[in-house]
């Protein structure tokens, strides 16, 4: 295949289903293709979003980080401690528990490049160890009560208009990982990575390095996913962001990511991440059950890594 | 040729491939007797792996007549193919790293017993017998991804006759085998043609052709040119139907003022590969080769060298400095550049363009106002692509698209583009076609006159004392000699033999 390397395949094809689909509910519901209704599912995609934006620089590597929503409620409770508790200033909260979700992502790095730990498995006990802290420092209990200002972040809207704050921040970060991943060395480099990690060796790249790096950013955004969720919600919880990794590596294969690495783009995330979220209000409006919700993203995301091995298998050819 | 019968084993008639932006092949034709080995040439990316592609069942989508044992034929899929008798051994190599050697000779295909249990034993038993009949001593049992390159092409072999074809295609199967290995692969093909089996036999090393072929077929940028009997055939009648020109000075030569040296090596220790108290230098302005059998250590001790892998005790100089490079990153800091012995598994990252895997080893310099140049990118590496002929319809291309040879110039390229000033060519010219070589000799030279020290590791004795001004050759871990400018004129291949022969 010849491919023009800016409109890459998983891109397009995520776009078409997309598309697909905002004409289908379009079509069923005509209240679903407007500018409020739109607005509105952008305010539901940024927590999924900011997840999957880190998860795939993981996945660009050729690995996987499935400790971020355990991650997402540590830092949360960490911030609520901090702020809620012990009365501490908000700006405080923020850094600490940015730099909690940053040093699990740190962690799960280190213990991957360094020991050779299999991606899955380091990541699972950074889980279950994340959602054991959270628990255990929450004592069961959900802290709520923070300032105005910090709701903002998640509630308010840019000043004068009514495009939501959290939705500038979502696009603003999808515009400057955009940047970093084709403009900058980084970016080569983790796609090189992904793509033939021997051969980047080889090349005098600093494997280890970028691959800490990519861990890193993963939990450094769950941090940020966090504050979002909590002013949102206008509390910290231990049991917040519960299976949320699901939604954000589905997001990023369906977004055209391959599970091997190497392939993938930030944008498609982005698309992939509507999708899913497309998909759970479309299952709500039918009334089907979260229960049954679980199965059906389950399938979703089968059929995308599927195709995604087609892909792969063709090519080999 | 057999004798028994002018009948076609083979033919092919007006297959034609197509790829995006690319015609690979315009109506080829190509046949073959029962028994006769039929060398098909052509310079890199002229279309020989795709026509043999076409016929082993690998790509489908072909156009044109396959004439098969008289039956006109459809080549489908690979285990299609090698029911009707043809199987292939593939240029680049397609074997499953984490099996056994047994396992993958008979993937697929291992012996059961009634209740469809896999018989092991037996399995190894007849991979032990195969892998013995070509002369090699690869264990069954070892897995792929500990063995050499030279190994897995052995393997390759071993897979291709298991399945007894009337046919074997043969894909630059010597590409990184030894004297000893070709000269067993060579009784082999001699066996299979006493059995009546037609052997297409792709290679870009013309003394084998020599050797080996009873007639030859000739493409040139996916277009048929000729069949001949070799008889027929000068030397300079193939390469001037291959390259479309004559080439008259295959090894050019430069005189350049020797400067200081660059890189030297201090009683050098390493466990793991046997290599022992290795001392050699390297200076500016010259090209140093070395020379030795498989396993004699020489990729490993430039693998250490560049900090691929550990060593366990001895100094390293560059530039008179002592250093102590612990990683890869560090080698190419110092400005060592390290073109690797397989470019599939170590070269390339198969799913880049051309110019991202050029610009993978000096991103820095294209790097203005905090972001990549993509136009410069293009510009720097378009010019790179041209100087090195890579035979490809725009920069953008995957590697993965490319012929094996057009692969391996845009690893050279990728290494030219780097900042560095000791450059270690681990069998730079292998799989590359007789006139892109030609054009590789000059760009050494080239690098020599700009004061850089040039090191070349070859299984070539031709290339071995056609490129270099200072010879190491090495058995069994150990440098066993040396012709420095003194001796360099009593370099041959018997001399060479000697050293590379010696034991320990
Ligand atoms: N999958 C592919 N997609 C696009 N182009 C391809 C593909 N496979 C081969 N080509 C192109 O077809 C042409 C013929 O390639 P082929 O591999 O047959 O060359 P070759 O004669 O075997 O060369 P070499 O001596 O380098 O192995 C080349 O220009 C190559 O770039
Ligand atoms: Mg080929």
């Amino acid at each position: 295949m010849a491919t023009k390397k800016k409109i890459n395949f998983g891109d397009k094809s995520s776009l078409i289903v997309l598309i697909a689909l905002i004409i289908l509910l379009g079509l069923l519901e005509p209240a679903f293709a407007t500018v409020n209704n739109a607005i509105n599912i952008l305010q539901q995609v940024t927590v999924v979003a900011i997840l999957a934006l880190g998860v795939n620089i993981v996945i660009f590597t050729g690995g996987i980080d499935i400790s971020v929503g355990a991650v997402v409620a540590l830092s949360g409770i960490v911030l609520g401690k901090i702020v809620v508790d012990a009365g501490l200033p908000m700006f405080v909260g923020i850094v600490l528990s940015l730099l909690v979700a940053l040093f699990c992502g740190v962690f799960n790095g280190v213990m991957i490049s360094k020991f050779k730990l299999q991606p899955m498995i380091a990541t699972l006990a950074m889980q279950s160890m994340a959602r054991g802290l959270a628990l255990t420092i929450a004592g069961g209990k959900t802290i709520s009560g923070y300032p105005e200002s910090f709701l903002y972040l998640g509630q308010g809207n840019v000043f004068g208009t009514k495009i939501p704050v959290q939705i500038v921040l979502m696009i603003a970060l999808f515009i400057i990982f955009h940047f970093i991943m084709r403009y900058r060395k980084f970016g080569r480099y983790i796609y090189a990575i992904g793509g033939n990690e021997e051969a980047s060796r080889l090349s005098g790249i600093n494997v280890d390095r970028y691959k800490i790096l990519a861990y890193s950013i993963s939990g450094l955004m769950a941090g940020v996913t966090s504050l979002v969720l909590v002013a949102k919600l206008n509390s910290a919880q231990p049991v917040a962001g519960l299976e949320y990794e699901m939604d954000a590596i589905a997001s990023c294969v369906i977004g055209g990511s391959s599970l091997l690495g190497g392939q993938g783009s930030v944008w498609g995330t982005f698309i992939g991440a509507i999708i899913i979220v497309i998909i759970r209000n479309g299952l709500n409006l039918m009334g089907i059950s979260s229960n049954l919700q679980k199965f059906v993203i389950g399938l979703v995301i089968l059929l995308a890594v599927l195709a995604d091995s087609f892909r792969n298998r063709k090519k080999l050819q | 040729m057999s004798k028994k019968s002018k009948e076609y084993l083979l033919e092919m008639n007006d297959i034609t491939v197509r790829f995006p932006g690319v015609l690979a092949l315009d109506k080829v034709h190509f046949d073959m007797y029962p028994g006769e080995v039929h060398a098909l040439l052509g310079e890199n990316g002229a279309g020989k792996s795709t026509i043999m592609k076409a016929l082993a069942g690998v790509n489908r989508h072909y156009e044109g007549e396959i004439i098969w044992k008289g039956e006109p034929i459809k080549a489908e899929s690979i285990v299609e193919q090698n029911e009707r008798g043809i199987s292939i051994i593939f240029q680049e190599m397609n074997l499953l790293p984490n099996l056994t050697v047994a396992e993958n000779i008979f993937f697929g295909r291992h012996p059961t017993d009634s209740m469809g249990m896999v018989l092991w034993d037996k399995m190894n038993n007849d991979a032990r017998e195969l892998l013995d009949s070509i002369g090699t001593n690869i264990r069954e049992d070892a897995l792929i991804k500990d063995l050499t390159v030279g190994a897995m092409q052995m393997v390759e072999i071993a897979k291709a006759l298991s399945f007894e074809s009337d046919l074997v295609i043969m894909d630059e199967p010597t590409s990184a085998l030894t004297n000893k290995e070709t000269e067993n692969l060579f009784e082999v093909i001699e066996k299979l043609k006493q059995r009546d089996v037609g052997i297409v036999y792709i290679s870009h090393r013309l003394e084998e052709i020599d050797l080996l072929a009873d007639r030859i077929t000739i493409l040139r940028d996916g277009k048929y040119i000729l069949t001949e009997k070799k008889e027929n055939l000068s030397r300079e009648d193939l390469i001037s139907n291959m390259v479309g020109r004559e080439i008259d000075d295959f090894y050019p030569r430069v005189e350049v003022e020797v400067g200081d040296i660059a890189l030297k090596v201090e009683n050098l220790n390493q466990e793991l590969n046997g290599l022992k108290d290795i001392s050699f230098f390297a200076r500016a302005g010259e090209t140093t080769g070395f020379y030795g059998l498989m396993g004699a250590g020489r990729t490993e001790l430039m693998r250490a060298i560049y900090g691929a892998d550990h060593y366990d005790s001895g100094d390293v100089y560059i530039w008179g400095e002592k250093t102590n490079i612990k990683s890869c990153e560090d080698g190419k800091n110092k400005g060592i550049a390290f073109l690797t012995e397989d470019r599939k598994t170590q070269g390339l990252i198969l799913d880049f363009s051309i110019s991202e895997n050029i610009s993978i080893t000096n991103i820095d310099a294209l790097i203005s106002n905090f972001k990549i140049n993509l136009k410069e990118e293009k510009e720097r590496n378009q010019e790179l692509v041209s100087k090195l002929q890579v035979k490809t319809p725009s920069i953008q291309q995957k590697t993965l698209n490319l012929s094996g040879g057009n692969q391996q110039k845009v690893v050279i390229c990728k290494w030219l583009n780097s900042d560095s000033n000791i450059f270690i060519f681990d069998e730079p010219t292998r799989g590359i076609d007789v006139g892109a070589k030609t054009e590789i000799y000059s760009i050494i030279n080239s690098l020599k006159e700009e004061g850089n020290a040039v090191i070349v590791v070859t299984s070539e004795l031709p290339e071995l004392l056609g490129v270099s001004d200072h010879i190491y050759v090495m058995s069994n871990g150990r440098i066993s000699g040396e012709f420095d400018n003194d001796t360099l004129a009593t370099a041959n291949q018997k001399s060479v033999m000697r050293y590379a022969t010696k034991e320990y």
